[in-house]
Parts: structure tokens; C-alpha cells; sequence
């Protein structure tokens, strides 16, 4: 089912040019299931080729053409999510139901993009002087380089890709290449559904070579990451001093606010659930949660029991509501953020420790009357840990949410400089550690 | 002795004395002046000078239009003492409600005069080669017709409108009361509006708009005022395919939740019944009060309502003035009996004050039925009708009954019950937990009979323009 992951460039589905290959492992068995080819400096020089070519040819194309080929990937990856979600859910380690949702919406996403490239709208400003007009036009900036993360593959492609041939853009795709098939069968959606060669590119590698090499070559006019602040304050640097424009989706500590008058049955149960969505590796998954006095123990106590309850497995089983964390790293991070609150007087509700020794499974965990000082409540956690504080009043609570967090300095080295852990740029979200490189083949 | 000026018309930039009809003062029935009637010559050289204006103006470029219509706005503010008097001497409301409607209209015209530097038009993606550009153009010359209830600020929503959009207007104000519109008038004028653009006129109304509408130098017609005139003009400017702006009657619902502080809602309620003595298109008027407060809300209305002091607005002690002609307060009589014969409870008021004046006591009526005449037609006056509900559903299938749909009100500190109004309630603006329906900044108007098209917020000026395309095919 799961095959080696190509590059994609020209048009041409393509292994790298040295032959070099990166294996992928399943996190719920810890087993490689594939590869998918390392991209060096010929490669990238070829993409830029063709997405410099690709722009050229892409601009010209009609918002009306543009969008009727967008919204045929669309239905592509409609008809095929059945089939793409197998992939995601072994190489990320979602529940099947999630990967497969994913697929749809990001089909979603492409449609909506699709109909907004036919409404670009320039205007037109009424001038001081008769017989001026002042338009304001809106251009495609040009050829795109993105760089995406491993924890929605589809989704955090589909919202550059679609923006980027929306507007007339090029784009080179750097994907994850820890989860790389998946956003391949997105881009092979487009491709089949005739958006001229060149004009996506899909490459992958070792991160931070590749965003150093491709953000500042002058055929690229802007980037686009998701992925964690620290690396994106990195690559905002590089962008800034070759005055590239940046689109930049960082990281976020959610604060989840639980007032005495809420209906804490309901919000248990929802929250409960939208912390173990994707084994809590979301950025927007509820992190701090700020409950107030009257209804603190009953919350916490509702919310523990939903925790538990849910069925963790692997994400290809029937049932399993949660599936591993999506890498090695996720669990020594959580063990290292949990063991920090503990020492610094949390108390353990739940949780806690990793489950079996095959696979990347992790306990959801629940943390209670942690301090302010914990590294859990300073850093995103990235994983299925839930962090309680009680509150008392509306100011109290609004303070701490809007709290400016203190997450352990990451050493930033100068650039091209090989640092122990930020050569890696783009590869782990949300690093405590990382130092682990790439395994080449 | 307070001032009223000798009123004018102004046409092609001139002004010009006619002969025509006594204007009244409501709180005397003393004659105040008289207000000049346009004769059909005044009328053609009216059409003749916006239509010469208009292609002044429009090719006036928007900075320097919006320049001469703040300073406009800025005379009317630094002469709203003196012409506050004038309003309330042909009007009757108190002379602070007076000069608040002529800060309120100068705030409508500077709003609209810096819109008018943001009419954008825009450029659409098409094919390689081909540009289209929508263009957004001044419609040309207006025809406006505007009321006695507010003898500033209604006029000064459509000159500005029209004016800020770069088209001429040839404005025909109330006859009962021309000093609000001759004062602003003059205020353009003296701001240095060229010649034409501005024009105002009075006369036997139906006489002057038979005239001006269908003639085919008018290009968009906007009205305030009554829903029977209001439907008479729009078939009249159907049948020339000319586009309206209709801003008609209401008989605003207040939905008073039973979550709301009775005795809080209805101080406030009071208060805004009272203002310009009901004589309001989106006047609080039908209280669907639910059930758990309902005594305490009607108790506190009436309480509330006999501490509110009617007299001469020029008296400052007075909060709520005379209704402005005798037709209102024959309505009134009729209507409270009505209501009373058919079951309602008089809980204030009820009756004319003497006999000099049209003075007529702030009104509360309870229990009133559905079936009143007054619960179905707009009193314009100073009539607050009370009825107990059980529950919101019951509120706004009631408020939605009418054919009406301007404004409407209501008081809940409930998230769940606004979501209800707001997605539910069938008007043009909802305003929860106070009574102001209306800001420059924000469109105002009608839905269903209440009439069409927006004055304010960034959807003021479109009515005042039309789209044209330009698709070029560069060669």
C-alpha cells in the first residue's frame, strides 16, 4: 500500500538526482514502511527553474481557468481520500475517520481558494484630478516556497498550495518528509488535474538546507511556513534580509477558560475530545486550562474521566480515538515536561508515562495546580498532556491568558552556521529536542 | 424674541421669495412666516440647474467636494444654537432635542463626505489582455422629499448623500416645517457649493412630485416619509424605471425578556417614547413584555412617564414638546379610544393638555390586544402600547406580524435570546438594551413595507451611484 515518495519537478514525478533516500516509519509500529527521496542542490535548482518557468506560464492562465483546474484536484482528492488516508494514518499515526476527514476538507479548502482567484479585486480609487483613474491592481508575487509540517500533511499543504495558484502563483513544496506520501497524493491530485508542469513543485530533504538554499535565491518572491516560532523567527530572519514577503503560522499555548456558569458536563466533553484530536499535535489544541474555583474539582474530574476513556491504538484499528504521538522526539518531550511540572509541585491526575514499548503511544495526561514557573506552561506541549490552573475572577483569568509565556531560550546560531538542533529547521514542529537528524539512506 | 428666518428657495444658486402658506407653531398655533411655493417656472429652472450642476459636480474631484460639504457641516454646527430655535419654534421639540438633531445631521454629513473619497470602484481578474474595471458613478440629478419630523438631520442624509456621491439634488422639504432644510441649505450655500448643485424647493407636494419624478432630467428619487405616500411615488418612479430610496414607516417591538431589569427597561423606554413626542419612524412603541416582569415593567412605565415634563420646547425644563400639527392629535384620540373600547388599560396619560397647543399627555396603555388599531397602525405619536407575552418565540412572532420592518428593540442580558433576535426579527436595525437605532457610521432603513435602500455606514452611498464596466481588450 505504502510506496517510496518521489520529487516532484517540471512536471515529472522524480528521485533525487544523487539517488540518496530518507526511510519512513510508521509511529504506531516503529517500523519503516518506505522512503521518500532526499532533494540536494541540483534538484533544488532544477525546481526553481520550473517554477520560475511554471509562473510565467501560470500568471498568464485566466483566474477562470485557474480555478476550473483547482476545483477538478478538488474533486480528485475527493474521489481518492479514500486512499489517501491509509497513507496519512500510517505515516502521521492519526485514527483513520481523522485522516480521512482531512483529505475532504483540504478539498474544501481547494474550492474556496478556487472561487476566490476570480475575485481577486483590484479597485478603483477616485482620483483628485478629472481625467485620472487610479487602479490598484493585485498581482501574483511570484514563485512561491513553502514549508509545511508533519502534523496535518494535507491540510497545512493544501491552505499555500490553493492560495498560491489561486493568485497566479508558482510554489516549490517543502513537505515533511517524515510524513511525506500523503501531501504527495495531494500534489499528484493537481498535477492530474492539469496544472502545466513547473508550476508545483514538491521537493523534500534535509529542511534547513533547503529553506536556506530556496528562501533567499532571487527567483523566489515569498515563503510560507507553519511550524514552530522559534523556526519560524529563524526563517523570518532570512526572509527579512533578502525582503522576502512572509507568511508565517507559528505556534500557540490555547488557553481553554471555563467560567463557574458554563455547562462543565458539556465542556468536559468537548474539550476532552479536542485535546486527544491528532494525540494533542495541533496548534490550536487546548493547552492551559483556566477553570474557575466553583467548578474547578468537578471539571477536572469530568474531563479526567473523558480522557481515560478513550480507546488509544493504532490509527488503522477500527475505533481507536487516538492514535501514537506522531515521532520519538514527542514522547521524550512529554516525559521531560511532565517530569519538570511534577518537580516543580504539579500533581499527576492521570497520565503520565508511555504506553508498551512499540510504537510512539503516550497516556493522555492530566496535570493539575501546575505553576506558572512549569516549562509545560511556557511551552507548547505538542502532545495529549492537559495543564490545569485554577481562577478566581474574569480579570485573574484574562491576565494569565494573555500572560507573555517564558519558554527556555533556544540557542539561535548565526546562519549557515551548523547549530546542534536548528539545522533541522522545519523538520520537528515543536522541538525540545532537535538534534535528531534525518536517517539517510 | 427668538428668530424665525424668512424663508426662501434656492434655485440655480439663487435665492427667490414667493408667496405660499403660514407656517404654525405647534406650541401656539401662532403663525411664524410663511413658506415660499415653487412656482412650475421655479420648478424647470430647478431641473435646468441640477442638471447643469450635476456635470459641475461630478467632474468636481471628491477631495475638494468633500472639502465645501464639511465646511458646510461645520457652519450648521457653529449655528445650531440659532437654528435649534428655529426647529423647535415650526416643530415643537425641546430645543436641546433640536440642536442634538442638528449635531446628529452635521455628524451624517461628515461621515458621508469622507465616504465620498472611498467610493471604490474595482478591477476584476480576467483573461490575459483584458482589463475590467468597474467604475462606480454619481447616478445624476436626485429628486429628494423629506419630512416634518426631523426638519434637519432627514434632509441632511440626502444632501449629503447625494452630494458626497457627486450628484446633484433638487430637494423638496416639508412645508410645515422649512426652516431645518432652509438653514442647511443656506449653509451649503455659504460653504461655496457651486451654482445648481443644491437646490430646495417647497410647494402642494403631490404637485411638485408629479412634476419631478417622471421628468426624465431626474435620475433617482428618495422619500421619507408616510408608507401610502411612500408606495404612490415608488409605482410613480417604477413606471420611469427610476430607482428609489424609500425610507418609510415603523411600529418598532420592544422584547422585553424576562432575564432584563423591569424597572431599568422601562425608565428607558419611557424616555425614548418620549423623544420629538413619538413622532419617529423607529419610535419604541409595541412592549411585548414577558409575563414574569410584566407588572413591574408596566408599573415602572407608568411611574417612570409622569416625571416627564411636557411643555413649550423652548421652555428648558420641558423633556417632551406639542405633536407637531392638529392631524396628530385627532389620531391620537382616536386611537387611545379605540384601544380602550377593545379591552386596553389606561396606565398614563390619555388626553389632549388645553387647548392652545397641540400638547397631548405621554400615553401608556396595557393589556392592549392585538386586534387595536393602534397595535397595527403607526401612531407617530407619544402612544406606548404594553402586552404581556409568555415567552420570546410568542415576542417575535408578534413583532414580525405587521407589515411593517424598520426598527426594533429589545432588553436580555441572555447570548442565546440576542442570537434569536438577531437571526429572527424582521427589520432593518435591532438595537439590545438601549434605544438608539441609528449612527452615522451605520446603515440605516427598512424591510419590508418600511421601504428599501440604506442611508450610512459604507452602504449610504451606493444607492447614489451606478456601476458601470469597462472591459478592454488591450490591442
Amino acid at each position: 500500500m505504502y510506496s517510496d515518495v518521489l520529487l516532484l519537478i517540471d512536471g515529472e514525478w522524480t528521485k533525487a538526482a544523487g539517488g540518496r533516500s530518507i526511510p519512513v516509519v510508521n509511529p504506531a509500529t516503529g517500523e519503516p514502511i518506505g522512503t521518500v527521496a532526499h532533494a540536494e542542490k541540483a534538484d533544488l535548482d532544477r525546481a526553481l527553474e520550473a517554477a520560475d518557468k511554471g509562473f510565467r506560464a501560470w500568471r498568464k492562465v485566466s483566474a477562470f481557468d485557474r480555478s476550473k483546474i483547482m476545483r477538478k484536484a478538488a474533486d480528485l482528492l475527493r474521489s481518492r481520500a479514500d486512499a489517501i488516508a491509509p497513507l496519512l494514518t500510517l505515516e502521521q499515526g492519526k485514527p483513520l475517520p481523522e485522516a480521512k476527514g482531512e483529505a475532504l476538507a483540504g478539498a474544501d479548502v481547494i474550492d474556496w481558494f478556487a472561487e476566490e482567484a476570480r475575485r481577486a479585486y483590484g479597485r478603483v480609487i477616485p482620483a483628485r484630478a478629472e481625467g485620472v483613474y487610479q487602479l490598484v491592481v493585485k498581482e501574483p508575487v511570484g514563485p512561491v516556497a513553502a514549508f509545511t509540517p508533519w502534523n496535518f500533511p494535507i491540510n497545512q499543504v493544501v491552505r499555500k498550495l490553493s492560495c498560491a495558484l489561486a493568485a497566479g502563483c508558482s510554489i516549490i513544496v517543502k513537505a515533511p518528509e517524515e510524513t511525506p506520501a500523503s501531501p504527495a497524493e495531494l500534489i499528484r491530485c493537481f498535477a492530474d488535474a492539469g496544472v502545466p508542469a513547473g508550476v508545483v513543485n514538491l521537493v523534500y530533504g534535509v529542511p534547513a538546507e533547503i529553506s536556506e538554499y530556496l528562501i533567499p535565491h532571487p527567483i523566489i518572491r515569498k515563503m510560507s511556513f507553519t511550524g514552530s516560532t522559534a523556526v519560524g523567527k529563524q526563517l523570518a530572519v532570512i526572509a527579512g534580509a533578502h525582503m522576502k514577503r512572509v507568511t508565517m503560522e507559528l505556534g500557540g499555548h490555547a488557553p481553554s477558560i471555563v467560567f463557574d456558569d458554563a455547562d462543565v458536563d458539556l465542556a468536559a466533553r468537548l474539550l476532552s475530545t479536542a485535546k486527544l484530536r491528532n494525540a494533542g499535535q495541533v496548534c490550536v489544541s487546548p493547552t492551559r486550562f483556566l477553570v474557575q474555583e466553583g467548578v474547578y474539582n468537578d471539571f477536572v474530574g469530568r474531563f479526567t474521566e473523558g480522557v481515560k476513556a478513550a480507546r488509544i491504538g493504532d490509527g488503522m484499528e477500527a475505533g481507536t480515538q487516538m492514535g501514537p504521538m506522531a515521532n520519538e522526539r514527542r514522547i521524550a518531550a512529554m516525559e521531560t515536561f511532565i517530569g519538570d511540572a511534577v518537580q516543580k509541585g504539579a500533581t499527576l491526575k492521570t497520565g503520565g508515562n508511555r504506553i508498551g514499548n512499540k510504537g510512539n503511544f503516550f497516556e493522555p495526561t492530566v496535570l493539575t495546580e501546575v505553576p506558572k514557573e512549569a516549562r509545560i506552561m511556557n511551552e507548547e506541549p505538542f502532545g495529549p498532556v492537559a495543564v490545569f490552573a485554577p481562577f478566581k475572577s474574569f480579570d485573574d483569568v484574562v491576565q494569565e491568558a494573555n500572560r507573555a509565556l517564558r519558554p527556555r531560550r533556544l540557542r539561535l546560531y548565526p546562519l549557515g552556521q551548523d547549530g546542534p538542533g536548528d539545522r533541522y529547521l522545519g523538520r520537528d514542529r515543536h522541538d525540545l529536542d532537535q538534534s535528531s537528524r534525518p536517517r539517510a539512506a | 424674541m427668538p428668530s424665525y428666518p424668512e424663508l426662501q428657495l434656492y434655485v440655480g444658486g439663487e435665492w427667490r421669495s414667493r408667496d405660499g402658506a403660514p407656517v404654525i407653531n405647534p406650541a401656539d398655533e401662532g403663525v411664524l412666516g410663511t413658506v415660499p411655493h415653487a412656482t412650475r417656472a421655479d420648478l424647470d429652472d430647478a431641473l435646468d440647474a441640477a442638471t447643469k450642476g450635476f456635470q459641475v459636480w461630478r467632474n468636481t474631484s471628491p477631495a475638494k467636494r468633500a472639502e465645501i460639504i464639511q465646511l458646510a457641516a461645520q457652519l450648521c454646527r457653529e449655528r445650531a444654537d440659532e437654528d435649534g430655535v428655529a426647529i423647535t419654534l415650526e416643530q415643537g421639540k425641546p430645543l436641546a432635542q433640536a440642536r442634538l438633531e442638528i449635531i446628529r445631521g452635521c455628524e451624517i454629513i461628515d461621515w458621508d463626505a469622507t465616504e465620498g473619497r472611498r467610493v471604490y470602484g474595482r478591477v476584476i481578474p480576467s483573461e490575459p489582455g483584458v482589463r475590467n474595471t468597474v467604475l462606480r458613478q454619481p447616478i445624476g440629478v436626485v429628486a429628494a422629499f423629506s419630512p416634518w419630523n426631523f426638519p434637519m438631520s432627514s434632509p441632511a442624509r440626502k444632501v449629503a448623500g447625494a452630494l458626497s456621491s457627486g450628484c446633484s439634488i433638487i430637494l423638496k422639504a416639508s412645508e410645515e416645517t422649512p426652516a431645518g432644510a432652509y438653514n442647511l441649505v443656506r449653509a451649503f450655500a455659504d460653504a461655496g457649493l457651486p451654482p445648481g448643485v443644491l437646490n430646495l424647493v417647497f410647494g402642494v407636494p403631490s404637485g411638485v412630485s408629479t412634476y419631478l419624478i417622471p421628468h426624465p432630467s431626474v435620475r433617482l428619487i428618495t422619500f421619507t416619509g408616510s408608507i401610502p405616500v411612500g408606495k404612490h411615488l415608488s409605482a410613480m418612479a417604477g413606471e420611469h424605471v427610476k430607482p428609489v430610496i424609500m425610507g418609510l414607516g415603523g411600529h418598532a417591538p420592544v422584547i422585553v425578556c424576562d432575564d432584563a431589569d423591569p424597572e431599568a427597561s422601562a425608565a428607558t423606554s419611557a424616555i425614548g417614547k418620549s423623544r420629538n413626542s413619538g413622532q419617529v419612524c423607529i419610535s419604541p412603541t409595541r412592549f411585548f413584555v414577558q409575563e414574569a416582569i410584566y407588572d413591574r415593567f408596566t408599573n415602572a412605565f407608568g411611574e417612570k412617564v409622569k416625571q416627564i415634563k411636557v411643555g413649550d420646547g423652548l421652555d428648558p425644563d420641558s423633556q417632551m414638546g406639542p405633536v407637531a400639527n392638529d392631524r396628530r392629535l385627532a389620531a391620537m384620540d382616536v386611537l387611545i379610544a379605540d384601544a380602550k373600547a377593545k379591552g386596553a388599560r389606561l396606565v398614563a396619560g390619555g388626553s389632549r393638555i388645553g387647548n392652545r397647543g397641540y400638547f397631548h399627555e405621554l400615553t401608556v396603555l396595557a393589556d392592549v390586544p392585538d386586534n387595536a388599531q393602534a397595535m397595527n397602525e403607526e401612531p407617530f405619536g407619544p402612544l406606548a402600547l404594553l402586552s404581556p407575552v409568555k415567552t420570546l418565540d410568542e415576542a417575535i412572532g408578534k413583532a414580525n406580524s405587521l407589515p411593517y420592518g424598520l426598527a426594533a428593540y429589545a432588553f436580555t442580558r441572555s447570548a442565546r435570546n440576542v442570537d434569536q433576535l438577531a437571526e429572527r426579527v424582521e427589520v432593518g436595525n435591532l438595537s439590545i438594551n438601549h434605544l438608539t437605532a441609528s449612527f452615522a457610521e451605520t446603515p440605516f432603513g427598512g424591510v419590508k413595507d418600511s421601504g428599501y435602500g440604506r442611508e450610512g455606514g459604507t452602504e449610504g452611498l451606493e444607492c447614489y451611484t451606478v456601476a458601470k464596466n469597462v472591459s478592454h481588450l488591450v490591442l
